[in-house]
């Protein structure tokens, strides 16, 4: 084994600025392939773990919709989580509803922000920077592209109200809030004004007493299987959609269908152009070695022995092509990452290409898989060598 | 005598989901508003407008002001689409809009198209990211495939040489050669384009029930990838050529 390894690294070497060329192809497949595996399953991983990161792992939300989707509300929430939360299997049960809100401070013009609602003492989609959360009604957590539009910290007041009336020139329904606190809201689209009130406030803002949420999000105790749970409340209440996180995942997939589709045929041309690039060049290594590869032979080394050298050629260059192209894959992900992410109104925490540790293994399987196959061809043709024909063609 | 009820359009996928028929009554509320009837008119195709595409949610269309009692919503609209006289001044118009509409601001329509295809110009940057790629990748091969080649050719190019064939001819053999080549894997590869582009749009407008286009090979394209996969071929052909006439012949035979 340690001769044919020998042999093939000399063998290959022997051309040191073709192994480069190839090597760089191989690379640039590789690339290629790792920013696909990681495209392909990327933005479900980043938000399974922004929702896991919540703490809550089951969703129910109006039939038909997912979380925020549309304006469809679960009606007389307060009694809905009630229900919920007399199973002895769910720990907690908060309903978060959102909508429009208008925010404005002394003499600055008033700015449309996203308002959360959301029961006092409970953040389940917030990651406090300043101050604390909301404890009492009257008040607000602001986002901090919001606090630094108005100059606002904890302590401040800030005016809220719906949609401005031409024929007053204020905001309708308008109330005055103190912010208690700065926080990055995780669901919140990039560079928007958010904020967060007592769902009583939102819900009295907007003038409603049907006490809407859009969604419930549930906390099951340590020892429940959140799948049982979800699969449970579905069959309870048939007006409303309940999701294990994989579920909602996997609910929102056919919005990501593109991402999955594009990573697979990029992903295959990728595996396609290695094998042909490590084909070609052990065929013509092959080749030009015709008369040494028959003497070899001829000497007594097995037919073993040539195709185990051909293949560990063939082996070492899909190796080195692998670990420069993990590099450079992971450089040419964050780049791309930095385009998709620019998306308008994409959640700030959502990433497109995420690195899975199983999924990188399976790129550098099938990298080093395809190395093999490309060198059985010409293994084989070294393997199978006339030794007679060739060594009288050479001295002729 | 009875009222006549009032009417509502339901998008196809809607009706089909909820297996309602033209003609068939539907009960709808708003938020804090009693269940109203409503008598299903017609049906009709979401317009094939990608910034939607994706959604799964029902639609229906109503006439505004029953819309506006079902919202309890008053006489609220979202926006007004307004079409200027002949000859108005557009900009004077928003200025003046602007100017007495407290809340509300006017906005010419490439400015509202501008703020609606931001999704698709970063999708386009995506894509032309990737493109370059692919490119740097498509060199690197025929790069490969040139080099071999020119490893294959050494003894004959020496050969050559030396029974006097012109430096130019030799380059021009190597050039044509690696252009040929080039032109030929673009030729195939526009097929493959042309090919692939109406398999994707088989695919997403059953996946979207849409008559929208996802992928289009348009002449400006296949005159660009034509472009720059012949230039890559004259590039890589004029540093094989050069490889082969700058060399030796007693060089070459060592090679």
């Amino acid at each position: 084994m340690s001769n044919a390894l020998s042999l093939a690294w000399r063998t290959l070497v022997r051309r040191p600025r073709r192994l480069l060329l190839f090597i760089a192809g191989v690379t640039v497949a590789a690339a290629v392939l790792i920013d696909m595996v990681m495209l392909a399953e990327g933005l479900q991983r980043s938000l399974s773990d922004l929702l896991e990161e919540t703490g809550y792992q089951v969703r129910v939300v109006p039939k038909g919709t997912l979380p925020f989707e549309t304006e469809a509300a679960i009606l007389h929430s307060t009694r809905v989580a009630a229900a919920f939360s007399a199973d002895p299997r769910i720990a907690d049960v908060v309903p978060l509803w959102g909508r429009t809100i208008y925010a404005s401070s002394p003499g600055a013009e008033a700015v449309a922000t996203f308002g959360y609602g959301a029961p006092a003492g409970t953040a389940p989609t917030l990651r406090l920077r300043v101050g604390r959360t909301l404890e009492r009604l009257g008040e607000v957590v602001i986002n901090r592209d919001l606090a630094e539009r108005f100059r606002l910290s904890p302590g401040d007041s800030l005016l809220v109200g719906l949609e401005p009336d031409p024929a007053v020139g204020a905001l309708r329904s308008r109330r005055v809030v103190r912010v208690s606190g700065v926080a990055d809201f995780m669901f919140a689209a990039a560079g928007s004004a958010t904020l967060a009130l007592t769902l009583e406030d939102l819900w009295a803002l907007a003038g409603t007493t049907s006490e809407p949420a859009a969604l419930l999000m549930i906390r099951v105790a340590a020892d429940a299987n959140p799948y049982a749970v979800a699969r449970e409340l579905r069959g309870r209440d048939t007006s409303v959609d309940v999701y294990a996180i994989p579920e909602i995942i996997e609910a929102a997939g056919d919005r990501l269908t593109y991402f999955q589709q594009l990573s697979l045929v990029l992903g295959t041309v990728s595996l396609g152009v290695a094998f042909l690039l490590v084909t070609t060049l052990l065929t013509l290594s092959v080749n030009e070695r015709w008369g040494e590869v028959a003497a070899l032979r001829a000497l007594g080394v097995t037919r073993g022995r040539m195709l185990a050298q051909v293949a560990w050629q063939g082996l070492m260059i899909s190796a080195a092509g692998t670990v420069a192209g993990i590099a450079a894959g992971l450089i040419i992900a964050r780049y791309l990452d930095g385009i998709l992410t620019s998306f308008p109104g994409l959640p700030v925490n959502l990433s497109f290409f995420v690195l899975d540790r199983n999924d990188a293994l399976l790129a550098i399987g099938l990298l080093v898989v395809t190395g093999l196959l490309a060198g059985l061809y010409p293994a084989w043709r070294a393997a199978s060598v006339n030794i007679a024909a060739v060594l009288r063609e050479e001295i002729e | 005598m009875a009222q006549p009820l009032p009417e509502l359009l339901l998008e196809n996928r809607t009706a089909v989901n909820l297996e309602i028929s033209i003609g068939d009554t539907v009960w709808i509320s708003g938020l804090d508003t009693q269940e109203r009837p409503f008598v299903v008119v017609g049906t009709y195709r979401r317009p094939a407008d990608p910034s939607t595409v994706t959604l799964r949610d029902y639609r229906a269309t109503f006439h505004l002001s029953d819309l506006q009692e079902l919202l309890g919503a008053g006489d609220r609209v979202d926006r007004f689409s307004v079409l200027l006289r002949p000859g108005a001044s557009r900009d004077a118009v928003i200025a003046e809009i602007d100017r007495l509409a407290f809340g509300a601001d006017a906005l010419a329509t490439e400015k509202v198209a501008a703020a609606t295809s931001e999704t698709f110009r970063v999708v386009s940057r995506f894509h032309r990211a990737l493109a370059g790629i692919t490119i740097t990748g498509a060199a690197v091969f025929l790069l490969c495939l040139v080099v071999l080649k020119l490893e294959e050719r050494r003894l004959e190019g020496a050969s050559m040489r030396d029974v006097g064939i012109s430096r130019r001819t030799l380059f021009l053999w190597m050039f044509s050669e690696t252009l040929v080549m080039a032109g030929i894997g673009t030729a195939i590869g526009l097929v493959l384009g042309w090919v692939g582009s109406a398999l994707i749009n088989a695919y997403f407008r059953r996946l979207y029930d849409t008559s929208m286009a996802f992928a289009r090979v348009t002449e400006e394209l296949a005159l660009l990838v034509a472009f720059i996969g012949l230039a890559t071929g004259v590039v890589v052909g004029t540093l094989a050529g050069l490889g082969l006439v700058r060399s030796r012949s007693s060089r070459l035979r060592q090679l």
